[in-house]
């Protein structure tokens, strides 16, 4: 079981869920599960293009990813996000049908990038997977505020000068990157299915952000672990038992929360409890520096994540220049006043 | 006239059988997805949309495995697919991409080991494709009227919902305040949803059935705001895209490369989009228009306020 080309089927596979764990959190937390379906899935068609074409299918792959990305991006800025994904899905998609319908190799191509070829990771394979894992998580790890930021108050995030936009351009890059080299391994559904099982488990189990990546990446490699050996000893292909067990993880998690809020006190209502989020963003105004002044809405989860991200963003002299009450109402230009 | 006419349409289309079949449930098809896309895209559900059809894959790999028709696999998997999704949280806003991404991540996985089994236990290997790309010109004429009755079925339960279909989704929070059983709602709406899905991933393909979903009815909602001139666009739009597909994918035996026709979902999936497209190259110029009367009205009474 771990010998010869099984070991670089273990190596890659750790490698491909520690990627999936670090974007995937982001993927749930910013609401983007179905960009990290259709980007994975879109790139396919490169691959077969690139095969039509005697090309390296990770050109392929690299192209069809990035340029799915972009397209999702830029339509998603006149249009609905769900839309602007499903339609750049379908026309990728679209065009892998027609690519695969010319070679006369179809079904087994299509199997293979579908569901992927775990077990015959070559040696040359490991490397570029390696290096490009290190990229993406170190890339993540540069935006990491940034991005926490534009992804839970994109509002707050633009005010602050952070470009939602942008952070997101930055993102779905990142994902069609690291897609483009984990498909031909894992398969573009296998892939999907790590991205969003595990980091969706993971924030049932805790709110902090750092803890839910540590915690999905985590998971995502006890699913894609127990997978292998699962499906080493029946034969059956590794992808069922990585949906299978993800679904389990999340349907813990959930059973987890639901267990905690049944058995946890009810909390003391909060005192303030019409405060504005613009207003609690505001540095120094009293509801942001009295802590449990959130709206009765947000979770304690919720709050921890906006207090990890005003913790780093909120320059030293204004936190500490006492608190000074806001006119009501005064909450935006409160906010580009103290940018 | 006539020759001009012999050149777009190839001499042979009307009379081949399996082309009327496919004109037929394509037209069907198209209205079904097109109507039910419309609140689709107003509940900004399309994420769950696709799922549905990769979800009703999965029955359609396991259908093929039990022999059975590829039909109810899709419809039996997509009903029951809805439900899980409803079960576990996908009538709230803020985890409901969530739970549709975990449903459809376990439907995949369940859909790679049908397949697996699939080809282990025959020796077809061309099954994989047609589940997942679909081809409208391999359509069984028996379960035609299979696919014509549950096609009236959706939408008979959008018509008869209709008004409250787009009050909860619109506005959830007044609909429950007046007595709307909004979850019932929303699993009769999901309900029909995967009835359209499965149609039209017997026709497309599962994977493609999202662009006769979505696209005609986004393409509709950027023209008009009117939810029912919205479907009736969209159900036009769709059956545009059908029609045109299967005329381009017919004459496309003559195109390069030599006798192997393009597929058929390719030229209805590159139609949509570029519809989608065009819709956007109207707006700027009316918005301006909108802009210039706006300001001429401003100009011509600057002190006049509306109250």
């Amino acid at each position: 079981m771990f010998s010869g080309l099984m070991l670089n089927t273990w190596i890659a596979a750790t490698i491909v869920a520690v990627i999936a764990g670090v974007l995937g959190f982001f993927a749930v937390l910013r609401g983007q599960s179905f960009a990290a379906h259709a980007i994975p899935n879109g790139a396919f068609a490169g691959a077969a293009g690139a095969g039509l074409l005697g090309l390296n299918v990770i050109w392929g792959l690299a192209v069809f990813a990035v340029g799915g990305a972009l397209g999702i991006a830029a339509l998603a800025r006149r249009a609905r996000q769900d839309v602007a994904t499903a339609l750049m899905l379908v026309l990728m998609l679209g065009t892998g049908a027609l690519f695969v319908s010319f070679s006369t190799e179809y079904a087994e191509v299509t199997y293979s990038l579908l569901f992927g070829e775990v077990y015959g990771v070559g040696d040359n394979m490991l490397l570029p997977i390696a290096a490009l894992g290190v990229v993406s998580v170190a890339v993540i790890a540069l935006m990491f505020r940034p991005l926490l930021l534009a992804s839970t108050l994109p509002e707050i995030a633009d005010a602050r000068g952070v470009s939602t936009r942008r952070m997101e351009l930055c993102f779905l890059i990142v994902m069609a990157l690291a897609t483009s080299m984990t498909v031909p391994v894992v398969g573009a559904l296998l892939m999907f299915a790590l991205m969003i099982g595990p980091a969706a488990a993971a924030r049932s189990f805790t709110k902090r952000p750092g803890r839910a990546i540590a915690l999905a990446i985590g998971i995502a490699l006890a699913t894609v672990w127990i997978g292998i050996a699962v499906s080493y000893h029946t034969n059956w292909p590794l992808g069922f038992f990585v949906g299978v067990i993800a679904a389990g993880f999340f349907l813990l998690g959930q059973a987890w929360s639901a267990i905690r809020r049944r058995w946890s006190p009810p909390r003391p209502a909060p005192a303030v409890s019409g405060v504005a989020v613009t207003e609690l963003d505001v540095p120094g105004s009293s509801a942001h520096m009295a802590g449990y002044a959130y709206p009765a809405g947000v979770s304690r989860g919720a709050r921890a994540i906006i207090g990890c991200t005003f913790r780093c963003y909120t320059p030293r002299k204004y936190t500490q220049s006492g608190n000074r009450p806001l006119a009501p109402g005064a909450g935006c230009n409160g906010i580009s006043g103290y940018r | 006239m006539g020759h001009f006419f012999s050149y777009i349409v190839e001499p042979g289309l009307l009379s081949s059988g399996p082309v009327r079949t496919a004109i037929l449930v394509g037209t069907v098809v198209a209205v079904t997805s097109g109507v039910v896309g419309v609140l689709t895209v107003i509940r900004g559900q399309s994420f769950a949309g696709h799922a549905l059809a990769d979800v009703a894959t999965t029955g359609g790999a396991g259908a093929f495995l039990a022999g059975l028709d590829q039909f109810w696999g899709f419809l039996i998997a997509g009903v029951a697919g809805a439900a899980i999704m409803e079960l576990i949280g996908v009538q709230r806003r803020r985890g409901r991409d969530v739970a549709t991404g975990v449903v459809l991540g376990a439907a995949l996985g369940a859909a790679a080991l049908f397949l697996y089994l699939g080809t282990q236990t025959s020796s077809t290997t061309g099954a994989s494709f047609t589940i997942l790309f679909g081809s409208m010109f391999v359509i069984s004429p028996d379960t035609v009227p299979a696919l014509i009755a549950s096609g009236v079925l959706a939408l008979a339960v959008i018509a008869v919902l209709s008004r409250v279909l787009l009050l909860t989704s619109l506005n959830p929070e007044l609909a429950a305040a007046r007595g709307v059983p909004v979850r019932a709602v929303g699993i009769a709406y999901l309900a029909a949803l995967a009835v359209a899905v499965s149609l039209s991933a017997v026709v497309i393909g599962a994977v493609l059935s999202t662009a006769l979903l979505i696209g005609p009815a986004a393409t509709s909602l950027r023209i008009t705001k009117r939810p029912g001139l919205a479907m009736l666009a969209s159900a036009l739009t769709g059956t545009a895209a059908i029609w045109l597909g299967i005329l381009l994918a017919y004459d496309s035996y003559y195109w390069p490369p030599h006798g192997h026709g393009w597929s058929v979902s390719f030229f209805v999936v590159a139609l949509v989009v570029v519809g989608y497209l065009l819709s956007f190259v109207r707006r700027p110029r009316r918005r301006d228009r909108r802009a210039q009367v706006a300001a001429k009205a401003q100009e011509e009474a600057p002190a006049c306020s509306p109250a």
